[in-house]
């Protein structure tokens, strides 16, 4: 790529497209257990159909019933490889990135579950398969109760 | 190239033109029932293009799990249940954790997307809860945060 095409791109991208389009993936509720063991985020046929951007992700840890010990989780996303509910990626894009709580009674909060985006997003193939999996945590043992990623596809494409 | 590398570098680091501003300046409650609310009117729209930054929204008295699916839009005709022509955020993931009411501070970040979506001139903006996996409760309400002149 040229630097021109470079400069345009960035340009486009950054301030002068109506194009984007941001998603969030899967719509129904997918939990993460502290397994280590990868959990698919969605099948390449669900996935959007022209590159996209990895912007960001969602881990809420609502910390029900007994409440919420410290935690500290590493978490690894990825993409392509095989379908299949539990096979890994092809192709890992952030690993061991920690998510962190600090212990709460009960329905004392924490309240509102941030979104972690990424400063740099990460361009995927079309029609590209995604998974992640807790790889660890260093503190405490919960799993996730609802995992998704934010993902944004019409990136530089000006309109 | 020289045009577009000044007009960046001015996007990014050297426009005091760039404004910041928050629709509406009223509440606008966003029901958990999958139908548009439409957050402002064509008319009460900037008159220059602008750029969809982000937004914030709020909900209280969640004393159980929710999660929420925020579809956001602009375009179509005016009507406060009038569904946008062009949806540009779906299904953005908003959840709250049970929480007993007065515990706090509960600050609700803005959530500010990473590329801002250039919109056209006078087009309205409109908002849903698209569907709600975990829970069901209702935003009490949603601004979007906008700017204009990026890039002049």
């Amino acid at each position: 790529m040229s630097l021109q095409s470079i400069v345009k791109h960035t340009f486009q991208a950054m301030v002068d497209s109506g194009g984007i389009r941001y998603q969030a993936y899967p719509t129904a509720a997918l939990p993460i257990a502290n397994d280590a063991a990868y959990d698919q985020i969605f099948t390449a046929a669900n996935a959007p159909q022209v590159p996209y951007w990895f912007c960001g992700f969602q881990a809420a840890f609502f910390g029900t019933g007994a409440g919420l010990a410290d935690v500290i989780a590493l978490i690894c996303i990825g993409f392509g490889g095989t379908d299949g509910a539990a096979n890994p990626p092809a192709t890992l894009c952030v690993v061991q990135y920690p998510v962190a709580l600090a212990q709460q009674a009960n329905a004392l909060g924490p309240d509102i579950q941030p979104i972690y985006w990424l400063p740099y997003p990460i361009r995927i193939p079309a029609a590209t398969r995604m998974a992640a999996r807790i790889d660890s945590e260093v503190t405490g043992n919960q799993g996730i109760d609802e995992f998704r990623v934010i993902l944004a596809t019409g990136v530089g494409n000006r309109q | 190239m020289n045009s577009q590398i000044k007009s960046l570098f001015k996007a990014l680091q050297d426009s005091g033109n760039i404004l910041y501003q928050g629709y509406p300046a009223v509440a606008v409650p966003i029901a958990d029932d999958a139908a548009w609310d439409e957050l402002f009117q064509a008319a009460g729209a900037p008159a220059v293009p602008y750029w969809l930054c982000g937004f914030t929204t709020l909900c209280t008295n969640a004393a159980a799990d929710h999660t929420l699916l925020i579809d956001i839009g602009y375009g179509g005709a005016d009507g406060v249940a009038t569904a946008p022509a062009v949806t540009v955020v779906t299904n953005f993931p908003f959840s709250v954790s049970a929480n007993a009411v007065a515990i706090g501070p509960n600050t609700t970040p803005p959530f500010l997307f990473p590329y801002p979506i250039k919109i056209p001139a006078s087009s309205r903006m409109a908002a849903r809860i698209a569907s709600s996996p975990t829970g069901s409760i209702a935003l009490v309400s949603l601004h979007v945060i906008v700017a204009t002149v990026v890039g002049n």
